[in-house]
């Protein structure tokens, strides 16, 4: 196998697979192997192209940021009606569940150490006086006593939720991730 | 590295784990929770991840931190498929709010930027065929409108050596779909169906496309060592 006996597509198939597993045809080979070489070398610098030339880009227009933040801020997800108990007979109040999590991020992120991922919301949520339930997964500043910090997220969101005149039954926190500080991440 | 990730556990698993670390002398809690991200200012350091899934859950200012971290490179993508700074920025609009749409249905929130940028070449090709609608564009006056270096020569490139400079001048050089499809595969790492459906081609002519360029490459690469 002295002549080149591979196409460049096997290679970069190869190459696609972090070349696993083990091809001694095409890494034993040396014409095989050198083409491999140059192959990566093309991509790696592909790579590199396209990111030297995204440093290069100049900062965003910002009327052209702005407009894309304004449509996208007009698609919010609402989600759910959820009455508030303000209610009376005349005239039902509600919240949108997109507010509900904005209100749960807000009361979430306030805890140190804690940033809010996700929540759900459930229980029977559209109906007035119902109990929610509210889970609320958190990352978690790596360090921090987990367990406290847990529960001062739990009390938070409680107290911002009944504040606004909602029936929170529970509020369960889960720790999906745990981060570092900025300082500390870019050591 | 910005996180430890793994798969999400209760509080109660991680309990005992982190009491000992917290009781543990060594480590002992610094004063430094002023430190400690404020609301807003800490999704700046936040990860891809989290702030995708913020996204997700309707956090259009997780959504804006994300876009403004990966815009630059988003537009540069787009740059490269289209030839055209103004259809890059249309594009990369477009693809914005679409990505802001489909947060919700991304599974692998970990991987969004990926994920970003296969919007993006969607559709930069959704917009270059709206405005031509025949295939009729010219190779040459696509390369026109690219910032071509001058430094063109591959003998001249081989005696600066600058093997990024002679890859942007063979990329050039390249006729459109073959550079379209080296673009999308070697950068956005997308497969020979979605170059095929981009380009519309059959998936065997997207191979045959993405083949030539190749050779030509290498080919030329040789002239860079």
């Amino acid at each position: 196998m002295s002549e080149q006996t591979v196409t460049l597509e096997r290679l970069s198939d190869y190459l696609d697979s972090g070349r696993f597993p083990y091809d001694p045809e095409i890494e034993d080979v040396p014409e095989n192997a050198g083409q491999l070489a140059v192959l990566q070398r093309l991509r790696s610098l592909s790579g590199r192209l396209i990111s030297d030339e995204a440093a290069a880009e100049p900062e965003p227009d910002p009327s052209w940021f702005s407009g894309v933040m304004d449509r996208v801020r007009r698609e919010a997800r609402s989600g759910r009606d959820i009455p508030l108990l303000a209610s009376d007979a005349f005239e039902t109040l509600h919240v949108t569940e997109g507010a509900v999590r904005g209100l749960i991020r807000e009361a979430g992120d306030s805890v140190p150490g804690a940033v809010v991922i996700s929540c759900s919301i459930d229980g029977s949520v559209t109906e007035l006086g119902a109990p929610l339930h509210i889970e609320v997964t958190i990352s978690a500043l790596r360090g921090e006593f987990v367990p406290a910090m847990a529960d001062e997220v739990r009390q938070a969101v409680a107290d911002r939720l009944t504040a606004q005149e909602l029936v929170v039954e529970t509020v369960d926190i889960v720790i999906g991730d745990v981060h570092l500080l900025e300082s500390e991440a870019s050591q | 590295m910005k996180k430890f990730s793994g798969p999400p556990f209760v509080v109660g698993m991680v309990f005992a784990e982190r009491v000992k670390v917290a009781a543990s002398p060594e480590a002992p809690h610094p004063p430094e929770q002023q430190l400690a991200p404020q609301a807003g200012a800490g999704l700046d350091g936040a990860s891809d991840g989290l702030l995708a899934r913020r996204a997700a859950d309707g956090d259009s200012r997780a959504f804006e931190v994300l876009l403004r971290r990966h815009l630059s490179l988003m537009t540069a993508y787009a740059v490269r498929l289209t030839g055209s700074r103004a259809d890059a920025s249309d594009a990369v609009q477009e693809a914005s709010i679409a990505i802001w749409r489909e947060l919700p249905t991304l599974t692998t929130p970990d991987a969004v930027r990926g994920w970003m940028m296969r919007i993006v070449s969607r559709k930069a090709f959704d917009l270059m065929r709206a405005r031509k609608p025949v295939d009729d564009i010219d190779d040459e006056a696509v390369s026109n409108r690219l910032p071509v270096s001058e430094s063109a020569d591959p003998a001249r490139l081989a005696v600066t050596g600058d093997a990024m400079a002679g890859l942007r001048a063979a990329l050039d050089r390249l006729p459109r779909l073959q550079r379209q499809s080296w673009i999308l595969r070697e950068v956005g790492g997308e497969s020979y169906g979605e170059i095929a459906e981009h380009l519309g081609i059959t998936t065997t002519a997207a191979r045959g496309q993405l083949a030539r360029a190749r050779e030509t490459l290498t080919r030329e690469m040789e002239a860079w060592r």
